[in-house]
């Protein structure tokens, strides 16, 4: 289980960018402030508000940190800022261990069943789904990682490889760049794809994407790794890259060049008024757009690499 | 019809790399909102600012749809940026760790004005003062 730390002081509003500071250079992950909560006609919950001038704010660090050293550093620091932004500038409310996932089981309530394509569904696995003939269902839990089937990206890039596999044969080898949950190289392997490859730079998504390719029985055609694609021998007939324009543009030639002649990118994570610019850019490495998809403000793109 | 507000809150997260832990999950998560969506959001409007801190402001519906706002980086980001260092001093009721010139810290005070949430332009240059101060940095 991964737990945190957190560091809860009051201060006046002038303070909180000196104690941005003061927390970051103690290790802190971020900082949460200035919450509000409204009830049901619009009027704060709190029955005894902060002043005006004052808030709270809890800064969060990793399981090691010491909040002992932490404290006396921040009494410390009480006079310097005392200084700059008068006495009682801020002062030490509390300190606490953060255990448990909350969070994550509370979102789960609201997590059910969808079907995001012609044929592909994708369900949690504590949610039961009757299948009719011809849906392709994939089982993914939201975790710490991303890709749950539930963003506009996620989903049309499910589309474009449920078109991509439409025609028989549909590509033989996939490859999944910034895989999170491998849903999307998983459904590639369940569309057809005799071997499938996610690649992710955080560890922690690769291990969600093999627990996933395992539960989707798919363990056999696809596999998870955090090594960069340069340490892969060979070309995919299919790529598909949900990241971020900026990203894929970096890596737009490495991409391309590790696409088969002839075969298919699927790109997304791209916000529209960015969709132009990826276009151009791959084009300008030879790979042909064959349609575009736009959901709210993300756009995704369906490319082929030019045979020669 | 204007949607039901639910909750605000302000978060102060690195650029580009908001993930499921806190500060966002316990943020958002008591909500019931799609924390992955926030935070896939949240690193495509802020990949080009990677390696700054970004104070975002985020509001959850009562359907549990969520919308955000960023704002400038913090004053201390920018004040280390305009003394060209690294970072501040850690101890800075012991150790100074650099200086920085009066007209710089107005043109913060003024870049930051509407993000603080003061009367004018004098308290803003005061707040941002304060911060540099607070870092160890001496205002000449």
């Amino acid at each position: 289980m991964t737990r945190w730390k957190s560091f809860t002081v009051e201060t006046r509003r002038e303070a909180i960018d000196s104690l941005t500071h003061f927390f970051l250079t103690h290790g802190s992950l971020g900082m949460a402030y200035d919450e509000r909560q409204f009830g049901p006609e619009g009027d704060p919950i709190d029955p005894l508000p902060p002043p005006e001038e004052v808030t709270q704010l809890t800064a969060y660090f990793p399981w090691e940190a010491n909040l002992h050293d932490l404290k006396k550093a921040f009494l410390e620091f009480l006079p310097v800022l005392a200084r700059s932004f008068g006495s009682e500038s801020s002062a030490f409310v509390s300190a606490a261990e953060i255990t448990d996932f909350g969070w994550a089981e509370n979102w789960k309530e609201h997590f059910k069943p969808r079907k995001l394509g012609k044929r592909i569904v994708v369900r949690p696995s504590w949610e039961p789904y009757e299948s009719v003939p011809g849906d392709v269902v994939l089982t993914i839990d939201p975790g710490q990682a991303f890709g749950t089937g539930t963003h506009e990206t996620t989903r049309m890039c499910l589309q474009f490889l449920e078109e991509v596999y439409e025609s028989s044969p549909g590509p033989g080898s996939a490859l999944d760049l910034g895989t999170g949950t491998g849903i999307l190289g998983i459904a590639a392997a369940k569309l057809g794809a005799s071997c499938a490859l996610g690649i992710d730079t955080d560890p922690k998504a690769v291990e969600t994407a093999e627990e996933n390719a395992k539960v989707n029985g798919v363990q056999d055609r696809f596999a998870a790794s955090f090594m960069p694609l340069s340490t892969f021998a060979g070309a995919y007939d299919l790529i598909v890259a949900n990241i971020l324009a900026e990203i894929l543009i970096d890596m737009k030639n490495e991409i391309v060049s590790r696409c088969a002649p002839g075969g298919f990118l699927i790109l997304s994570g791209i916000l529209t008024e960015k969709s132009d610019w990826v276009e151009a850019e791959f084009g300008g490495e030879g790979a042909r757009l064959l349609k575009r998809k736009t959901d709210g403000q993300w756009a995704a793109l369906l490319l082929r690499r030019e045979a020669h | 019809m204007a949607k039901k507000v639910v909750s605000q809150i302000k978060l102060q997260i690195p650029a580009g790399k908001a993930n499921p832990s806190p500060p966002v999950g316990p943020a958002l998560g008591q909500h019931g909102v799609n924390i992955m969506e926030f935070c896939k959001s949240f690193n495509a409007k802020t990949a080009s600012q990677e390696g700054m801190i970004i104070p975002v402001v985020i509001t959850v519906y009562a359907d549990r749809s969520f919308t955000f706002i960023t704002k400038t980086p913090p004053a201390s980001v920018l004040l280390l940026k305009a003394a060209g260092l690294e970072k501040g001093s850690k101890t800075p009721k012991r150790e100074k760790c650099g200086r920085i010139p009066r007209t710089k810290v107005e043109e913060i005070a003024k870049l930051k004005m509407t993000d603080l949430d003061v009367k004018d332009l004098e308290a803003a240059i005061k707040t941002i003062e304060g911060t540099a101060r607070s870092m160890g940095l001496e205002v000449f």
